[in-house]
């Protein structure tokens, strides 16, 4: 067990993202261990194994919450006991924007279950003006015309919303020790910052982990590692399984740039612009037998999940990650030639989201079959990802099997230096992303 | 007390509205812990819903300060008996 001091930052998917910054910074990783604890979880924390006991050896607790989040004061209140008397308490507001989607609810349509814990449509995704027009009219249609003849302004006061929203993160950053809400307030407009009211974008994770970091006063702001990581950050498209739809009207009041033609990220199903993204919310379109799918996937049941990702494909042709994991699938079960023409698919249907991780999985499928295939889908997909330790292994492989020597030497650099880079806890962890019910899965490396 | 009794109710039955709980349950004590899905986010919402339905709007400086509903309700029987002064 390490005797090193502890960090932990305890709080919600924000502060789980800057965990994961802090960790890479040679700085703070050679002298402390830094773990994320959800406020949010912690009987789920003990059963995932940070021991409580690390607390006593810890130096800076950063506490996110404050008296808003229940969880959290639930938690906080379990835990603060057993800080030691010298730790450094540094507050952190909890932040979110109700200004570009004002009209989240709870739906009671929506059925989380143990497959897909948050249901189809969470309170993030639900909206209360559709709600309120479905009362009166059943046609999906006529409800999404209403809907979008309508003038924003005559469903909401937006700019009152505004005012009550930074109204709100203002007096919670004079309850901290950070400061975010001027950060929000001056930058909403300009750039992205926000996916849903609750889940930040890289920028604003950058920005979070930045001030966390300047709290801490370890690390120089000048750091040239903290500003490589800052940077890399900012790129990362940020937390969460799904992006909120922004209405048009919102889009137009505010002059968000950034958000004109936007495409909206709705799970692993793909991405919608406003009006599709609205009409399958009408009619509570999603795929849970791909959640199945998944489900069997984990457990390795790959025939059964072979079944339900046909399914799923069959309601959602165009979906990429459905392809991308039926490849997977068909791979497991050693059907090579189906399994390459279906990541070719995923390929094909991708929007940049894990391009990358098709060609990947395009190239092992090749391998065996077509060496020269191989090499160009991994070269695809090392353009992307250029770190990706898993393609250079793979690379190296089909340099080997290609037999040119200087090649494999190449190679064999290539993965030898991607090797000593993948020791670095990814930014966000896909297991914990998508559903957030996970808590500091293998390594302790949070979300 | 008869004023500030349907001033309790009516926020009580958009809270009960918004977070789907029941109005009875709804005191002048009751906090956002005491309320599923009651966060410093929906709060945002919920002062907006209140707002909007009571005609009334709560000072900036007081929105991320309401610690309880008597809180809003002082604030709000206050707002109302200065309009009814004004």
């Amino acid at each position: 067990m390490s005797d090193k001091p502890v960090i932990v930052l305890y709080g919600n998917c924000h502060v789980g993202f800057a965990r994961n910054v802090l960790a890479r910074l040679d700085a703070l990783s050679d002298s402390y261990e830094i773990w994320w604890v959800r406020n949010f979880a912690v009987n789920n924390s003990l059963k995932s194994g940070f021991d409580l006991d690390k607390l006593r050896n810890c130096e800076f607790f950063i506490q996110q919450g404050g008296h808003w989040d229940t969880d959290s004061f639930t938690g906080w209140a379990a835990l603060k006991d057993l800080l030691p008397a010298n730790c450094r308490i540094i507050r952190a507001p909890p932040l979110f924007l109700n200004t570009l989607w004002p009209f989240m609810i709870e739906d009671p349509r929506n059925r989380p279950d143990d497959l897909n814990p948050e249901g189809a449509y969470p309170s993030a995704l639900a909206n209360r003006a559709i709600l309120k027009l479905m009362r009166d009219e059943t046609d999906p249609e006529q409800v999404f015309a209403r809907y979008r003849d309508k003038d924003i302004t005559d469903l909401v006061n937006i700019d009152r919303l505004h005012s009550i929203n930074m109204a709100q993160l203002h007096a919670m950053d004079d309850d901290a020790d950070i400061a975010l809400a001027p950060f929000i307030e001056q930058n909403f407009a300009k750039q992205r910052l926000f996916l849903s009211h609750l889940h930040p974008t890289g920028v604003l994770c950058a920005e979070i982990a930045r001030q966390i970091v300047a709290a801490l006063g370890l690390v120089d702001a000048n750091d040239p590692q903290l500003q490589e990581t800052l940077n890399e950050v900012e790129a990362v498209h940020g937390v969460g399984g799904f992006d909120a739809p922004i209405h048009p009207g919102i889009v137009e009041h505010f002059g968000l740039e950034w958000a004109r033609d936007l495409r909206y990220r709705y799970y692993d199903e793909g991405y919608f612009d406003h009006d599709e993204f609205l009409k399958r919310y009408i009619r509570f379109k999603s795929v849970p037998e791909y959640f199945a799918a998944k489900a069997l996937i984990n457990s390795a049941n790959w025939a059964q999940a072979e079944k339900y990702l046909r399914v799923s494909i069959g309601k959602s042709p165009r979906s990429a990650r459905f392809h991308g994991c039926l490849g997977e699938t068909l791979f497991k079960l050693g059907r090579l030639e189906e399994a390459e023409k279906t990541y070719s698919m995923a390929v094909a249907y991708d929007k940049d989201d894990d391009k990358g991780g098709f060609y990947i999985g395009l190239a092992r499928a090749q391998l065996p079959m077509d060496s020269a295939s191989a090499l160009q889908s991994i070269d695809a997909a090392l353009e992307l990802q250029p770190d990706n330790l898993e393609a250079r292994e793979l690379r190296l492989k089909i340099c080997v099997t290609l037999g040119e020597t200087s090649a494999i030497v190449s190679a064999e650099s290539d993965a030898a230096r991607a090797r000593d880079i993948a020791h670095w806890p990814p930014f966000l962890e896909k297991t914990g992303a998508i559903h957030g019910r996970y808590w500091l899965p293998e390594g302790g490396s949070g979300f | 007390m008869t004023e500030a009794r349907s001033m309790l109710a009516a926020v009580a039955d958009i809270i009960a509205a918004e977070f789907g709980c029941a109005a009875d349950d709804i005191t002048r004590e009751t906090t956002a812990m005491d309320v599923d899905g009651w966060d410093s986010a929906s709060h945002v919402i919920l002062v907006l819903e209140i707002e909007q339905q009571l005609g009334l709007t709560f000072p900036d400086d007081r929105v991320g300060d309401l610690r309880d509903v008597g809180d809003m309700v002082d604030i709000l029987d206050d707002l109302t008996n200065r309009a009814a002064g004004a």
